[in-house]
């Protein structure tokens, strides 16, 4: 099984926003494809970046330091940079690893920031 | 994905002696093992998720028990030899895993420390100090033990 199938990224620009929504696997086999969404050209000139991690299953130390790099990344653009909860096992280790409190958090995608 | 979780399954052998270099004392239960590298490691997961499903393991106890194995197992994967040995059993209580693995943990009291907030903090070894019942690690030049216990159910 290839790292694409295990994790998948649709990204859509929403006015002064770009959402990256991740569905299934983030870890070390396909982190890099998160590293290369984030990198991506599309994503320079928008105000906001949100990761919709709604559909994420799993998700390790691995891909947290990609998801904080990233957001390291967007604060070097001038950028807002935002995530939505996860499944239960991402929550946990958003929790024990003491990240999440960090994270800027929406309810949901289409949640507006202020 | 089914044939290659499969495959890897079929690897899993009863665990005969291993070479000298243990340093924990063996368990008194059937062990399992399976060799693993980086490829296998969405396997792995799929593995331990079913055998802690098997023993009655509460699903978040499970879903712990697998991010640390997996955490842990990453490890070997990027700082011990590229490989590892991934053995499984149970007592009474608990859910035993151990990973073993070529690497050198030089501050096994790096589990205990918590890693700091910046994206380049190495947070595995912690991650599966936090969630397990017990880590306990032992490394020397010739190799690396970690062995996870996570009890089947809290009193």
């Amino acid at each position: 099984m290839g790292a694409q199938e295990q994790l998948r990224i649709d990204s859509r620009q929403e006015a002064d926003r770009v959402v990256l929504s991740l569905d299934g696997e983030l870890d070390m086999a396909n982190a890099p494809l998160l590293q290369r969404a984030i990198e991506a050209p599309q994503l320079n000139d928008t105000k906001t970046v949100v990761l919709d991690l709604q559909g994420l299953t799993f998700l390790d130390s691995t891909g947290l330091r990609i998801i904080l790099s990233a957001r390291e990344q967007c604060w070097r653009r001038g950028q807002e940079f935002a995530v939505t909860p996860g499944s239960q096992q991402v929550q946990r280790l958003l929790s024990v690893t003491g990240v999440g409190e960090h994270l800027r958090t929406l309810a949901s995608a289409d949640e507006v920031l202020a | 994905m089914a044939a290659s979780a499969d495959a890897l399954r079929r690897r899993l052998r009863p665990s005969a002696d291993s070479g000298g270099v243990e340093v924990l004392p063996r368990p008194r239960a059937d062990v399992w093992e399976i060799p693993f590298a980086g490829e296998d490691l969405f396997e792995l997961r799929q593995l331990v998720s079913s055998w802690a499903t098997k023993e009655a393991m509460g699903e978040e106890a499970n879903e712990e028990l697998v991010l640390a194995v997996h955490e842990v197992a990453t490890n070997s994967v990027r700082h011990g030899g590229g490989v590892g040995m991934l053995r499984l059993w149970r007592t009474a209580d608990t859910l035993v895993c151990e990973i073993q693995d070529a690497g050198y943990i030089s501050d096994p009291l790096r589990a205990r420390r918590a890693p700091g907030n910046e994206a380049s903090a190495s947070r595995g070894l912690w991650i599966a100090d936090q969630i397990c019942d017990l880590v306990e690690i032992s490394s020397s030049p010739r190799g690396s033990q970690v062995r996870m216990h996570k009890r089947l159910a809290h009193a």
